[in-house]
């Protein structure tokens, strides 16, 4: 029995599957030889799930150190002529720019590269809505976006066929809502092609052409995509099964729609009445657009909308198009201020962008239900997400307060960084100032240390993100001087993520053992001559410790290590072990409430009535660090400890 | 004017950790079986870190149904927890809908700091009344700990919605997607779920 449905090779088979692990069959049935990825929500559960299929299927996948290596296997394997897959969240696309910016000009010779990008509108899991249809502009390569989970499967097979044709990487631009839903998914067969790797000079044969033609290799390499290139992903969209027209002919009103939003267009109009009144192009294939099609489709139109997430991207691009086909066509979608110019969309939204161009009425809401939500919405407080209980980053931030307080009066600059503890910037801990991309904890503190100001500087990392982009700026800190003061927090896993392996955790993305590469060995050779671990749950000892580093006159390095909390329950989940909740005892409780208002672990609650604190035994996990942190030793183990 | 509805929509709401998003595809993968075209919207990029989570479930015999449910949209709302019930009913519960919560809050950290109020329970019951057309209510976690394990209150909370009779399938085909998801910790899962479907069978009773 395979590790994953995925694994499974029936065609027909009907699956509950989630877009992640849809686009990965896709990538099981197309015979990809080789993928990659870096941990990234909202992409992360394509490699996670390739992981479980590949030693069984004889394809490799790998958990790369950071998006622009993960790329880089990917071409690589490519260069040789083997089909290949690379996945990120859009963010990642950026580290990807350098590699995927050359590729696109040498091409890929016999060999295949899709590239998935996990976009996030509405920045559920991302600080911001990057599009990357507009990396896929820049790189002129074809995006592809599919609008629910089956066609996620089928069109992830579909980009393999283009990559081939063209000789070019092709982008799979997902959104969170195809990329986290889930759905009923029909597999196809499994293909099997056969690995045979070539040697290749794809650059130097480029360049040679270049100078027997008696031109400059870069512009000829440029010209080649626009002269070659560009009119084959014109015919590609124009015949790509994906970009479907839905119209009579006798409609006057239009709607154009990718991705997810096709599927918002559809309920909208059947919610307003509107079926079969306005004609509808779904489109699967964005850049480039098909130009034939949109002609045919504003031809007997007097007015379009476009629905899309999140740049008016396909607005713009129509815009340049109609000038020629129907400079009189009355076009409404982001920048008509019909449809929202950022956020995530849904059916309600563009149900009102129709209902104000044809007149219909719609309300979210009944006069009784609006009333409601007025009485009730105000009770309701918001429920900010926190570090788990019995996370160890709690425990690490609490520590190095009290450090700060003792070194400094509780002065200093901290900057975090992207993944959990993230979160150590709300109450009570407010434990940095900011947080800016992924390695920018210790590249920005690098920057404030040289403005010569006179706080001490701590930059948090998570162990992953060391790997990702930390090291570089560390060694910056040592060679040029900065002192700063860096704390690893080394929970193991890609926690953030889904708990991902990494260079340090010890095993693949397969589960098979591997090198385990050491932190402090790195940060050693990094030229940082103060290193040291200890572990948060020893709150005294790690006080001390980041007080010592902070002390020291040059970079310094704390690697605070302990299992991730989740992954640690998860672990005992799987051995049977059930965790053990402290206890407060009631008589010795002051209800001085400096568990909740310093430390602020989930699992202590405030009862309101007893002015006490009690634990909420289906949170607690027993780590213990509350009890010591109570200044009258009211918390203790079950076993009295 | 609203056109013809043309799918089954259900919610459960809760908060991150509650396992919400696995009895979501619990569910879906019954209707699966049961002949349905099913979507589940989830947004879980920090469910596990205490955040309220929401799983949208449609389904539908014609097209694939989009991941959202409209406000006012949904057929039956379920909850783990009474103030992330009442944050869903408001918005998308059909008035007249079917509706189940636990009534054992999970306090969100800024009411423990003190820096909001967390609603009396009855305060949230009295709102979702208004709304549905009954409301059944129970502490998850009571019977969960009666079937064995706190970890099985999202199965006491499947076995609740399977009383109602309001979801297309049957109620063994959601004990043998049970079963086989998780073959080890069957005894308790269904426990939990046999226990949950018999206090929303008293409670549909004792109208």
């Amino acid at each position: 029995m395979p590790r994953h449905v995925i694994g499974i090779d029936e065609p027909g088979r009907k699956a509950l599957l989630l877009g992640n692990e849809a686009v990965a069959r896709g990538v099981v049935e197309s015979g990809c030889h080789v993928a990659a990825s870096y941990p990234g929500t909202p992409a992360s559960e394509i490699l996670t799930t390739l992981g479980l299929v590949a030693d069984e299927l004889g394809f490799y996948a790998e958990w790369s150190t950071n998006e622009m290596t993960a790329v880089e296997v990917a071409i690589g394997a490519a260069l040789c002529g083997l089909r290949s897959f690379a996945s990120c969240k859009h963010l990642g696309v950026n580290w990807m720019m350098d590699p995927l910016m050359h590729i696109t000009y040498f091409g890929l010779g016999k060999g295949a590269m899709v590239l998935a990008s996990g976009d996030d509108p509405q920045g559920w899991s991302s600080a911001n809505e990057q599009d990357t249809r507009l990396h896929g502009y820049t790189l002129e390569l074809p995006v592809l976006e599919p609008s629910n989970p089956q066609e996620a499967k089928d069109m992830t097979i579909e980009a393999f066929k283009i990559s081939e044709e063209l000789h070019a990487p092709v982008i799979l631009r997902l959104v969170t809502r195809v990329c986290h839903t889930s759905a009923d998914v029909t597999f196809g067969p499994i293909r099997k092609i056969e690995r045979r790797p070539v040697v290749f000079s794809s650059f130097m044969d480029a360049y040679f052409k270049a100078m027997m033609a008696k031109k400059a290799p870069i512009p000829f390499l440029h010209e080649r995509i626009h002269r070659d290139r560009m009119p084959k992903m014109r015919e590609i969209s124009n015949n790509f099964p994906y970009n479907r027209l839905e119209m009579d002919g006798d409609e006057k009103l239009g709607v154009i729609s990718t991705s997810v939003c096709n599927l918002y267009v559809d309920e909208a109009l059947s919610v307003l009445g509107l079926e079969g009144k306005v004609a509808h192009l779904k489109m699967g294939m964005s850049n480039p657009l098909p130009d034939r099609i949109i002609a045919e489709f504003v031809d007997s139109l007097d007015e379009v909308l476009v629905v899309e997430e999140t740049e008016p991207f396909v607005e713009h691009n129509l815009k340049a198009l109609l000038k020629d086909l129907s400079p009189g066509l009355k076009l409404y979608g982001k920048e008509s201020g019909h449809i929202p110019l950022s956020g995530e969309l849904n059916t309600s939204i563009v149900a009102e962008a129709l209902a104000k161009i044809t007149g219909k009425p719609y309300s979210r809401y009944t006069q009784e239900v609006s009333s409601l939500i007025a009485e009730y919405e105000p009770k309701i407080t918001a429920r900010l997400v926190t570090l788990c209980a019995g996370c160890p980053h709690r425990a690490t931030f609490y520590a190095a307060k009290r450090a700060l307080a003792r070194l400094s009066g509780g002065k200093f600059i901290g900057v975090g960084d992207i993944g959990c503890y993230g979160l150590g910037a709300s109450p009570p801990l407010m434990a940095f100032h900011h947080i800016l991309c992924m390695g920018g904890s210790i590249g920005l503190s690098n920057g404030i240390a040289h403005t010569g100001i006179d706080v001490p500087i701590i930059a948090y990392i998570g162990d992953s993100t060391f790997f990702h982009a930390g090291i570089p700026s560390l060694i910056d800190a040592a060679y040029n001087g900065a002192k700063i003061t860096v704390i690893v927090m080394d929970n193991g896993v890609t926690a953030m993520t889904g708990f991902q392996p990494h260079p340090a955790t010890g095993f693949t993305a397969t589960g098979r053992p591997a090198k385990k590469i050491s932190i402090e060995e790195i940060c050693r050779a990094c030229g940082v001559e103060f290193v040291e671990v200890v572990d948060p749950y020893d709150l005294k000892g790690t006080e001390e410790t980041i007080l010592k580093a902070l002390e020291f006159p040059g970079a310094s390095v704390v690697i605070a290590r302990r299992l991730c909390a989740t992954e640690q329950v998860r672990r005992w989940r799987r051995e049977g072990i059930t965790p053990k909740p402290f206890i407060v005892d009631p008589e010795k409780c002051t209800g001085c409430k400096l568990c909740i208002t310093t430390f602020g672990c989930p699992a202590l609650v405030w009862d309101e009535e007893e002015r006490k604190t009690r634990i909420d035994v289906t949170l607690c996990i027993g780590c213990g660090v509350c009890a010591q942190i109570c200044p009258s030793n009211a918390i203790h183990s079950p076993g009295g400890d | 004017m609203r056109g013809k509805k043309k799918t089954l929509d259900l919610m459960i709401a809760g908060v991150g950790g509650q396992g919400n998003v696995s009895a979501s595809r619990i569910v879906g993968t019954a209707l699966i079986e049961a002949g349905y075209k099913v979507s589940i919207g989830e947004t879980f990029g920090m469910s596990q870190r205490g955040g309220a989570v929401v799983s949208h479930i449609r389904a539908s015999k014609e097209l694939p149904p989009p991941p959202l449910i409209p406000p006012m949209g949904a057929d039956i709302v379920v909850g783990l927890e009474p103030m992330e019930t009442l944050r869903t009913v408001l918005h998308y519960l059909t008035p007249g809908g079917t509706m189940i919560t636990s009534v054992r809050p999970i306090t969100p950290p800024e009411v423990n700091l003190g820096q909001a109020k967390y609603p009396k329970v009855e305060e949230l019951l009295e709102a979702m009344r208004k709304l549905a057309s009954k409301v059944i209510s129970f502490d998850v976690y009571e019977l969960a700990a009666r079937a064995g394990s706190l970890q099985s209150a999202n199965m006491v909370i499947l076995g609740a919605l399977s009383a109602t009779g309001k979801i297309p399938c049957d109620e063994e085909l959601l004990k043998k997607t049970i079963a086989e998801r998780w073959p080890r910790a069957k005894e308790v899962n269904l426990k939990a779920f046999e226990l949950g479907r018999d206090e929303a069978l008293k409670q549909l009773k004792g109208e």
